[in-house]
């Protein structure tokens, strides 16, 4: 397996294209079919050098019917198959679709809520809201949701995504759709595709938080970069704001699980080979491929209605404390995926766009964002680790053709979660963080000190790059205040 | 008779788990008990025996299968599967049932096993797998 050696490829070389981009050609592995360009500041890519990403995304090169080049994002690392922060678009018809290009927690991405309350409104409420908010949202697997869908419910969930839940069942409002990747429900999604034990994994997670990385953390702005953006945004200085991140849970696990198995055993019907296995893949036009677009596109708008109803945990965890705040005004600034494949025009081509770990940032004026995107751009979410800042940024044009429209997802990680849990202990790490005014809410040491924010690599330096690479452009920062973990 | 020896190395984000033992059966045995381990804290009497039946094209993808299968049966019933009889192992099938008991308190959910640098092969006397499992 040519990902079995750490490090840079051996013989292989980074040539500079831009003040933050690196080049590998085509030409560097016989089996490439495009070069592969990562953005990356000379300390950023020395951390990537250390490990298999680079490898993995010259793997990626090699996917049938991919055009372009195979990104690396800013924050990439290793992954299995593709490396996590990598980009690839394959050419329709028959360019290739490969759920390892989307990964197992299929649209795991976040949700940014803006509260109509200042930091300094807040006040002493600041324990009892992170509290309540914690109360109110069920974190861990096997801790089911308090909704349990039956068939019915979660068809129409798989089918219809967010406006099945602000139309159907009243959670939420109308607007909410237009601040969501989307509008909260991709297209072409077929429950029928997804096989029972998904459909049963996920049936109890509905507005469950899940564990490992993900999060609801409770924000203030702590400072606005791009006043334009900001305003339209609806975010201000001092603002509090909730940031949620999370997936499609057990569901899109199992999805992924399935079809990565299926496209293995068709490989050679379709004449494929691949340097690593997890990359397995079929034509988009072929059955399996339009089965797990299928699939796939339900397990997503699973992501999203879960996302959707934590938000709705957060509104009233937020309206039992402040009674003075209707659900309503807790506003949905945008929600967005970060690993997904989704069928986008680029010059009149047709292509299926794999981000896996990586975010859409479409640029102002695209055809598919609300009209009060079209002037800044689509906002683009880059959370950084626990007691750490996150950014919110917007698309650029540019973005287009130097990523797809893609920007990273958010620090990425530096170290394994045993080499976190080595670096700092939970009790430990809690003390630190409290003693920063942050209010942690997580029942589990080993969980904390996995997430530490030494196992991440510095936000602050990746949304950068991001910038320099006219990927997205910084419009506000973001102070935690309060953590919620499983 | 060495008993089987597990290794859990962690990468970035997942895990990568090496097993050695005497024979196939032994190896995939204490795949489940890692899988059973990492799953959670359990209390109470072991539930019922279910039954397990898959087919694969080679057997280092029944490993994975095997692993994903308790994956997903621990997350649908809540138990973590620690128990396995009758074990029957072919080149591209297994049959087997497990059993567990009732999870309390889930420590390292994982969520799926990869083929990523899957292998499962002969080391001397002994087998040895390495699976790199998502979590």
């Amino acid at each position: 397996m040519s990902d079995a050696s750490p490090g840079s490829p051996p013989g292989v070389e980074l040539t500079p294209s831009g003040p933050v981009s690196w080049d590998i050609p085509a030409s560097a592995r016989e089996d490439m079919r495009v070069p592969v360009r990562i953005y990356a500041s000379e300390d950023l890519l020395a951390g990537m050098r250390t490990g298999n990403a680079i490898t993995q995304l010259m793997n990626v090169a090699t996917l049938p019917g991919i055009v372009g080049h195979a990104y690396g994002m800013p924050d990439m690392h290793d992954g299995y198959g593709f490396p996590v922060g990598g980009v690839a678009a394959t050419e329709l018809p028959d360019g290739v679709v490969s759920p390892g290009g989307v990964g197992f927690d299929i649209n795991c991405g976040v949700r940014l809520l803006a509260l109509p309350l200042s930091r300094e409104a807040l006040g002493s409420h600041h324990e009892r809201l992170v509290h309540e908010m914690s109360r109110s949202i069920p974190s861990g697997v096997g801790r089911g949701g308090a909704w349990r869908l039956d068939d019915y419910e979660l068809d129409r969930v798989l089918a219809e995504g967010v406006p099945y839940l602000v139309r159907g069942r009243g959670y939420g409002i109308e607007e909410d759709l237009l601040h969501c990747e989307s509008g909260g429900c991709l297209p072409g999604a077929d429950g029928g595709a997804v096989s029972p034990r998904a459909r049963d994994r996920g049936r109890d997670q509905l507005g469950t938080m899940g564990s490992g990385n993900h999060f609801v953390e409770l924000q203030v702005v702590d400072e606005i970069i791009a006043r334009d953006a900001a305003e339209v945004f609806g975010l201000a200085q001092g603002q509090l704001t909730v940031l949620i991140h999370s997936g499609s849970r057990g569901l899109g696990h199992q999805v992924c699980t399935d079809y990565v198995r299926l496209m293995d055993q068709k490989l050679p019907e379709y004449g494929i080979t691949l340097p690593d296995r997890q990359l397995s893949c079929a034509p988009v036009s072929s059955r399996e491929g339009k089965e797990y677009l299928a699939a796939m596109a339900a397990a997503a708008n699973f992501a999203w209605c879960n996302r959707h109803m934590i938000a709705h945990h957060v509104r009233q965890a937020v309206n039992r404390i402040f009674r003075e705040i209707p659900l309503e005004t807790v506003r949905c600034v945008y929600d967005v995926a970060h690993n997904i494949a989704k069928v986008e025009e680029f010059g009149g081509r047709r292509l299926c766009v794999h981000r896996k770990g990586a975010t859409r940032a479409f640029g102002p004026h695209h055809g598919e964002l609300a009209a009060h995107f079209q002037v800044t751009g689509q906002p683009v979410f880059i959370p950084g680790s626990m007691g750490t800042a996150s950014y919110v940024m917007a698309g650029l044009p540019t973005s287009d053709t130097r990523s797809w429209a893609s920007a990273c997802h958010g620090a990425g990680r530096s170290l394994s979660r045993s080499a976190a849990k080595k670096a700092v202990t939970g009790p430990e790490l809690r003390k630190t963080l409290e003693a920063q005014g942050i209010v942690v809410r997580c029942p589990s040491n080993q969980g904390l000190a996995e997430e530490a924010p030494a196992a991440y690599k510095d936000v602050a330096a990746v949304a950068q790059v991001v910038e320099q690479a006219g990927l997205a452009r910084r419009v506000a920062r973001l102070r935690p205040i309060g953590v919620i973990k499983a | 008779m060495p008993k089987p020896t597990v290794r859990l190395d962690p990468q970035a984000a997942e895990l990568k788990l090496v097993i050695r033992a005497d024979s196939l059966e032994e190896l995939f045995t204490e795949a489940a008990r890692v899988v059973s381990r990492e799953w959670g804290r359990t209390e109470g009497m072991p539930g019922e025996w279910t039954r397990v039946t898959l087919t694969a094209r080679d057997r280092e993808t029944l490993l994975v299968d095997w692993i994903n299968e308790l994956i997903g049966l621990s997350e649908v019933d809540q138990r973590a599967f620690n128990e396995v009889r009758g074990l029957r192992l072919a080149a591209t099938s297994l049959e087997a049932e497990v059993r567990g008991r009732a999870v309390t308190g889930t420590v390292s959910p994982l969520k799926a096993a990869t083929l990523h640098g899957l292998s499962l092969q002969r080391e001397g006397t002994r087998w040895r797998a390495e699976v790199v499992i998502d979590v």
